[in-house]
């Protein structure tokens, strides 16, 4: 039984009863200090020799001697261990992590007129969920997870760019490494890995019918049952080739770009993908600077059943650019090709040798393109914008407490009770000399 | 503040031993013998300047010529002086104090006072006196009083007594205020602590054919204080206290402080032919009777 005062747990609240006792000290030594009253008829002599100069003892003057005090605080100290004092536990800060869903399905509306998307949906939910079921101090911890790392962010709500959709596409979170008490998946469906300890808030929501993908001169457009290829109505995509490339590269890039249905531009002066801007250029293939490009060195590569030797960048291409980390086509230890989606780093200067199958060498950077590329602006697959079905809603089992929250041990009281034998000890040693 | 006095319990009431009657008795009986020692020793505290003749005794070198009686000197050839008793119709007053400082102790100076006052007053009864008993009180009148006749009951004086407690400011200033109240009596006795009196209050009760006697009580405490250190003295009848330091030398002083004081009563007292005397409450009542007793012979 602990009973809270001034701020602490007292693990035995009637050990303060002790306290009577250094006050019982002290009013003996105030009864016995008191000067004794005496009751005279002839109180006017002993005035009369007050005027002529005789001491008078001043009631006030009975000062409680030092060793009166040590004696009195160590016994009051070892009445305040006697209760057990002791710091209350911290408040046990749990985490909840709460998995976001930021797949092109989660942008899009709930309903089929429009209106919040799922994700809104889903995050409303979750934020309703959890304040039925977090305590006071619960901390919240926000984790977008695809396939690249994950990212998490504290906070009480989710950081405002994951509201708005990625130009590049993310896919679902791997939600089976995500079962764990205290976890939240906010999705728009239930996913399909069993949940056995984590929560779900799924939005829920109807299919979406719209821009699938582009061929050169259609859209094929989904409307909720089947797909139609209609008249593009939007300017083809852009791809943008760097002039630095070797030529190999832009004249097979080119080929690509048209089979894709996207035009090529030849100069660099787009800006970068943004997130949620419907920008056309879905992929930019970059060459070294100027440079970089002076500082050559000879480079050999092989894979995919061509190989080819020629010059690139000493410095190679960059393996992290401003949007994350690149996917990267080493060679001899040194990173020549890196991408990631909507960007193309190619550390290559020329080609001098190329052998192997040639139509191995166009499917394998064609691969590599179309790996790179993004959809063209609004298309989302079919899967995405199937119906997600009914909203669901699911409490997760409560985040275990944190390691450190244990009870503090009674150190508190011992420091107490050691204060106040030092005290009592100094009091009556005197005595027992 | 309150005043001390308000906040202190009433001092006891006066109360008598049982054997208190038997004392006196065998004081009256030592006073008697005494006084048959004593024969020829002159005046007498209870044989004297009286009326009613009782016998003759041999006339001492010294003594006053007017009581040598001289019909028998010329019969008889040799001196013999008359002896004579005071009048039956005497009258006696005992005043006592019973003002609160008269409950300072212990003992009691104010159940001393009480036993001394009831011894007089037995004696004064014995040589057939109307004894009258005065007791200060702030309440009725300034005074409590008993009229005893000449063969009045001393257990009714007794009562009276123990119905008495010391409070008030009301001492023996208070009594002798109404000095008619006392004004036929032959022989006074004025018992108490003399607080609250100056020895020229008493020159107004001097007159001729009339014995005043003043018996001064202190408490063991008023006459010899202990050097006890720090101590908060309080007037129980003003209600005023007083911390000091008593010691020795604060003691010294006290005493010479007394003793001035005491010995300006005895010297006054003296001058205006006033028998005098002060004892600790701590003394027998017998002690003090037969002390004052023989300051008047």
């Amino acid at each position: 039984m602990s009973a809270p005062f001034l701020g602490l747990e007292w693990t035995r609240p009637a050990g303060a009863a002790a306290l009577a006792l250094p006050l019982l000290v002290w009013l003996l030594h105030r009864a016995r200090a008191r000067p004794p009253e005496v009751a005279t008829g002839t109180l006017a002599l002993w005035r009369a020799l007050c005027a002529q100069g005789v001491k008078r003892a001043e009631r006030t003057r009975r000062a409680v001697p030092p060793r009166l005090w040590l004696l009195i605080a160590g016994l009051a100290l070892g009445a305040l261990a006697l209760a057990g004092p002791r710091q209350p536990p911290r408040a046990a800060a749990r985490t909840w992590r709460l998995v976001v869903d930021r797949s092109p399905s989660m942008y899009l509306p709930v309903g089929v007129d429009g209106g919040a998307t799922r994700l809104r949906r889903a995050l409303d939910s979750a934020l309703e969920l959890l304040a039925g079921e977090r305590a006071a101090g619960d901390e919240l911890l926000w984790i977008c997870a695809g396939e690249a790392a994950a990212e998490e962010r504290a906070g009480e709500r989710p950081p405002a760019d994951w509201l708005v959709a990625p130009r590049a596409p993310r896919a679902e979170p791997q939600w089976e490494l995500h079962d764990r008490p205290g976890t939240l998946w906010i999705t728009d469906r239930a996913p399909a890995v069993a949940r056995a300890q984590a929560g779900l808030c799924a939005s829920g929501g109807g299919a979406q019918g719209g821009l699938v993908a582009r061929t050169r001169d259609e859209a094929i457009e989904w409307d909720g049952e089947r797909l139609a290829a209609v008249a593009a109505r939007a300017p083809r995509p852009r791809v943008v080739l760097a002039p630095a490339l070797p030529v190999e590269l832009r004249e097979l890039g080119a080929i690509w770009a048209a089979e894709r249905g996207l035009d090529v531009a030849g100069v660099v002066e787009v800006v970068d993908v943004v997130d949620g801007e419907a920008s056309d250029v879905v992929l930019r293939g970059l060459a070294p600077s100027a440079a970089e490009a002076a500082q050559a060195a000879p480079f050999a590569l092989g894979r995919d059943g061509w190989s080819a030797a020629g010059r690139a960048a000493a410095a190679g291409a960059p393996v992290l650019d401003g949007q994350g980390p690149l996917e990267t086509w080493l060679a001899g230890g040194r990173p020549l090709v890196t991408f990631a989606a909507g960007r193309l780093h190619c550390a290559i200067l020329s080609f001098e040798r190329l052998e192997g199958d040639p139509a191995a060498f166009a499917l394998s950077w064609a691969g590599l393109l179309d790996r790179a590329c993004l959809p063209p602006p609004g298309a989302v697959s079919v899967a995405e914008r199937s119906a997600a079905g009914p909203a669901l809603s699911a409490a997760p089992m409560g985040p275990p407490p944190p390691s450190g929250s244990q009870r503090p041990p009674l150190a508190l009281a011992a420091w107490l009770a050691l204060a106040a034998l030092l005290l009592s000890a100094a009091a009556l040693a005197p005595l027992a000399r | 503040m309150t005043p001390r006095a308000a906040r202190t319990p009433p001092w006891p009431a006066v109360r008598f031993a049982p054997d208190f009657l038997r004392r006196v008795e065998r004081l009256l009986v030592r006073l008697a013998g005494a006084r048959e020692r004593r024969e020829g020793a002159g005046r007498s505290a209870i044989l004297g300047a009286g009326e009613e003749f009782v016998g003759y005794r041999p006339y001492r070198p010294g003594e006053d010529l007017r009581a040598l009686d001289w019909s028998l000197l010329a019969r008889l050839d040799r001196p013999f002086v008359r002896v004579t008793r005071r009048e039956a119709g005497e009258r006696w007053a005992v005043l006592v104090d019973a003002s609160a400082s008269m409950g300072v102790g212990p003992p009691g100076k104010l159940q001393r006072a009480a036993e001394v006052a009831c011894a007089l007053a037995c004696l004064g009864l014995r040589v057939r006196a109307r004894v009258r008993v005065l007791v200060s009180s702030a309440r009725k009148r300034g005074a409590f009083e008993l009229e005893l006749a000449r063969r009045g009951d001393p257990a009714a004086l007794l009562a009276f007594l123990e119905e008495r407690r010391a409070a008030g400011g009301c001492g023996l200033a208070t009594l002798l205020a109404t000095p008619r109240r006392f004004a036929s009596a032959g022989r006074v006795f004025l018992v108490g602590d003399f607080q609250d009196l100056e020895p020229r209050a008493l020159f107004g009760l001097v007159c001729r054919g009339r014995d005043l006697a003043a018996l001064q009580l202190l408490a063991p405490v008023e006459l010899d204080p202990p050097p006890a250190g720090a101590v908060e003295w309080w007037d129980p009848e003003l209600g005023q206290e007083l911390c000091m330091q008593v010691d020795r030398a604060a003691v010294g002083a006290y005493e010479r402080s007394l003793e001035r004081r005491l010995e300006t009563w005895r010297t006054t007292c003296a001058r205006h032919g006033i028998t005098y005397g002060c004892w600790s409450s701590a003394s027998a009542f017998e002690d003090v009777v037969q002390s004052i007793l023989r300051l008047r012979t």
